[in-house]
């Protein structure tokens, strides 16, 4: 994440209580369809939150997330349709089958990186896939399980505004303590990973904890997503698994700005808003939707905030970040502050 | 052997432009399907197949080099912006394909001439089939060739390496570019002539076929063209091992060796090793 | 007589058929301040690779302070004390100045790393120690801006300064002023000079005047093998360090700054 958040500024606090309080208010001013939207929107952002760890923190490209999204999904249709579990049973069961199989993913990517690293995680993803879609006995196969009952919650929250609320009372939190996470010394040495893994090796951290760690923590909270899907829904599918939406939470996440803590959540309201406008006008939302992803390659490879953040500075805001990573010669040159090596000024912060 | 003939012309497309031009282009697939309706279209109105495949090539030809100068060309060496652009354009042409020729499944007719088998001792083989697996094995020998040992294989693999001084050199690079990703794409139109008969088209077959094809070129290891002609096989051997053996399985048996081989060895069967940046 | 601070027997590295290290038996007593020089393409950051443990020797053991540590990943090695710079910037660039301080001082720090979940910012020894760090290396003044900001000079003190965070035995530098301007280059020589003198230091330079004026004894190294290893005076008159450089530069002569990139 970009500039000095370890302190979380108040400003951004107050906006993103802000945000919440403007979220849960939806259901006062808008119609039915409208909460369903935005209920989508919720969950799809604390997936896209959590992918975020292994993604825009770590620098992990990971082309298949969906199947932690999808276990999660999976675990509330089986526990709770086939299996009858009770509810907070089915809750643990799926937090840890997300963790699980995050940290399987962390172990098996250990040795890889970049696309190699893409292409396994998109073999994984595909193995859950195939697993879900042919074990039709157990899973439904491409009917995927229906009927999932949330009166068992008993909180009210059989309806949708009840479940709306239910469910941004608890992306809130999740997203709250997702936060606190990357702030954390664990994330901060996630993200180092992302920035410099060797450099991390030579002060003392085991990168590869490091890694896996992002990818179990990654994985339990996108189950709880997947989770929160299926209840929404009522309905769970293959379509959980799908490597589409592997595709689509990284494109959530490079579209609003992955070195962002709230970037993905962004890219999630663009691409969702846009998604439901162009379904209403015509069947060509996957023309449109590719035309996201070439569009966002081209022009916005830093995210909507990177292109701000860079206005910002164009205009006046601060000093041109050096690239840092090539030691050119004579680049310390006084850029008007301090020359070369800062002299003891005895100020201090 | 049949199916595996066919992921290797598919996937030999796939080969030509990572191996040469370290670009991963999902929208392969698309291509796959693009050709194979273009074809059909043609050899619909004419009743000439060898037609059809040429206009299907040809056109789908072209449509890669606009993709590689308009669009890809501005990612050179960003290897996932370049990935998830072409998953874009992916999206695009299979939209376009459904918008153009609809939902309904469709078959290509086979190449003339290669109806009815062949009967060698009591054993049938059909033609087409055959003819798939000779196809297989000339184009692998052609493409190993002309890339290793050619003028221009050589060129191409300099210029990748480095555009500037590969163009200092006198190398025309745009060109060669678009003329590498011209032939994958027409390589992928080419498998989807063929691959339009053998297993039909529909909607959804650009992505069917592009996980398929990833299948076979990360196993045989990203840009050998040797990896491939072996992996192709191999999956097809396991596609159908798979189906037969465990039914309810087969996909799963399709992707999890998979995902173990590259776990253990992320450059699958004949990759170079990767330069760790 | 107490071990060596760092010890190599036979140490060696390949690459395909190129030997980049070749039978490198280097011994430092602890305290000591070692260069290492040698022509491009001696296998110097090789050399260092392998000492930290970046990178696995093809053959021969590593020894510190007479413990092997041969089989020991980076991150272990450098709990035992052992820590060094980057040629290249290697740099943690979205975090501040103090913040990657503060991870330094966290990485040798078990009882922090214990606390994983805190914040970073929030333990007291972590973050005492890290502004004393900052304040020493002269970095208040950008204490909160972004290592990405930062003006190369004051990228190199950085990582000295997080090298040096964890209070290490020993400390590899691997051409800390190489690409800085003449100005930033003395700063940083007069850091490495100061430095406490139990500190074990290797320091790989292509300044000669830098290296011997730090160097209590200089090994030069030639096409991935030790040449000689002696006190400055003496390798700068040795025949064989000056046939090594024939054709690259004067041993020990001014160098053009803005050609070392």
């Amino acid at each position: 994440m970009r500039g000095d958040r370890r302190q979380p500024d108040p400003r951004l606090v107050a906006l993103a209580v802000v945000v919440v309080l403007a979220v849960a208010a939806v259901p006062f001013v808008a119609s039915t369809y409208v909460v369903t939207v935005a209920l989508r929107m919720v969950v799809l952002s604390l997936f896209a939150l959590a992918f975020n760890i292994v993604f825009g923190a770590a620098d992990m490209p990971s082309l298949g997330h969906a199947a932690l999204f999808g276990t999660g999904s999976y675990v509330v249709g089986l526990g709770m349709v086939r299996w009858d579990w009770p509810f907070p049973l089915v809750v643990v069961a799926g937090l840890t089958a997300g963790a699980l199989l995050g940290i399987v993913m962390g172990i098996a990517t250990l040795r890889t990186q970049g696309i190699y690293l893409l292409l396994l995680t998109l073999a994984i993803g595909q193995a859950v896939w195939g697993l879900a879609f042919q074990q039709v006995r157990l899973t439904g196969g491409d009917n995927g399980i229906s009927r999932i009952d949330r009166s068992v919650l008993t909180l009210g929250t059989d309806g949708v505004v009840g479940f709306y609320w239910a469910a941004v009372a608890v992306v809130a939190a999740a997203a709250a303590l997702l936060y606190w996470f990357r702030i954390s010394i664990v994330g901060t040495t996630i993200e180092a990973v992302g920035m410099s893994p060797s450099r991390l090796r030579a002060l003392g951290f085991a990168v590869g904890s490091a890694r896996i760690t992002a990818f179990g923590v990654s994985g339990a909270f996108s189950a709880l997503a997947g989770m929160l899907m299926a209840l929404g829904n009522r309905f769970v599918s293959p379509e959980n698994l799908a490597w589409q939406l592997s595709a689509e939470v990284m494109l959530f996440a490079i579209l609003g700005g992955a070195s962002w803590f709230a970037g993905p959540v962004l890219g999630v309201v663009l691409v969702i808003g846009t998604e439901v406008v162009v379904k209403d006008l015509t069947d060509r939302w996957p023309m449109v939707l590719g035309g996201l992803y070439v569009l966002t390659m081209l022009f916005l490879p830093d995210g909507v905030l990177g292109a701000l953040s860079r206005r910002r500075r164009d205009s006046g805001g601060g000093p041109d970040p050096q690239p840092g990573r090539d030691p050119g010669p004579a680049s310390d040159v006084s850029r008007g502050r301090d020359s070369g090596v800062a002299t003891n000024t005895g100020a201090t912060t | 052997m049949s199916f595996g003939s066919l992921l290797f012309l598919l996937a030999s497309g796939l080969t030509l432009t990572f191996g040469l031009m370290r670009t991963v282009n999902l929208a392969h697939g698309a291509f796959y399907a693009l050709g194979g309706y273009i074809g059909l279209e043609v050899i619909d109105r004419t009743d000439s197949w060898g037609l059809g495949l040429v206009v299907a090539v040809v056109v789908v030809a072209v449509a890669g080099v606009v993709v590689e100068r308009v669009l890809l060309h501005r990612l050179l060496g960003r290897e996932l912006p370049q990935i998830l652009l072409t998953v874009g354009v992916a999206w695009i042409i299979g939209d376009v394909i459904l918008a153009v020729w609809g939902g309904r499944p469709r078959t290509l007719p086979r190449p003339p001439g290669l109806d009815g088998v062949l009967r060698l001792g009591g054993l049938t083989f059909p033609w087409f089939r055959l003819g798939l697996v000779v196809l297989a094995v000339v184009v692998f020998v052609v493409l190993e060739r002309s890339l290793a040992t050619t003028l221009v294989g050589a060129r191409i693999r300099a210029a990748v390496d480095d555009e500037e001084t590969a163009l200092a050199v006198g190398i025309d690079v745009p060109l060669l570019f678009a003329v590498t990703f011209a032939a994958g794409a027409g390589l992928a139109a080419f498998a989807g002539i063929w691959g339009g008969a053998f297993t039909g088209l529909r909607p959804g077959t650009e992505w069917d076929i592009l996980l398929l094809a990833l299948v076979v070129v990360v196993v045989g290891g990203l840009g050998s063209m040797r990896g491939a002609f072996v992996a192709a096989l191999l999956v097809g051997v396991l596609d159908e091992f798979g189906k037969w053996l465990f039914p309810s399985f087969a996909l799963f048996t399709l992707y999890a060796p998979v995902a173990v081989l590259l776990a253990l060895r992320p450059r699958g069967l004949f990759g170079r090793e990767e330069r760790v940046a | 007589m107490t071990a060596p601070a760092v010890e190599t027997v036979g140490l060696g590295r390949s690459f395909g058929g190129v030997r980049a290290v070749h039978d490198v038996s280097l011994s430092v007593p602890v305290g000591e301040t070692r260069a290492v020089i040698g022509p491009n393409g001696a296998g110097k950051t090789t050399l260092f690779n392998l000492l930290s443990g970046h990178l696995d020797p093809s053959t021969g053991r590593i020894r510190l302070f007479g413990e092997d540590v041969t089989d020991r990943p980076a991150h272990r090695r450098s709990r035992e004390g052992l820590s060094r710079t980057f040629q290249l910037s290697n740099l943690f660039a979205d975090l501040t100045v103090l913040d990657n301080v503060r991870l330094a001082v966290a990485g040798n720090d078990p009882a922090a790393r214990r606390r994983f979940w805190q914040p970073l910012r929030t333990l007291p020894r972590v973050d005492d120690r890290a502004r004393e760090v900052v304040a020493t290396f002269g970095l208040e003044s950008v204490a909160a801006t972004v290592e990405a900001d930062l003006a190369y000079g004051q990228q190199r003190v950085l990582e000295i300064a997080m090298a040096l965070a964890g209070e290490p035995r020993v400390l590899l530098l691997d051409e800390p002023t190489a690409g800085v301007s003449r100005a930033a280059a003395e700063v940083i020589t007069a850091i490495v000079a100061d430095l406490p003198a139990d500190l074990t230091v290797l320091v790989v330079e292509h300044d000669m005047e830098v290296a011997f004026a730090l160097a209590d004894q200089v090994t030069v190294m030639v096409e991935g093998a030790e040449l000689v290893t002696a006190p400055p005076a003496v390798v700068r008159r040795d025949p064989d360090v000056i046939a090594a450089y024939l054709g690259t530069a004067e041993v020990g002569g001014p160098r053009d700054r803005a050609a070392d990139a």
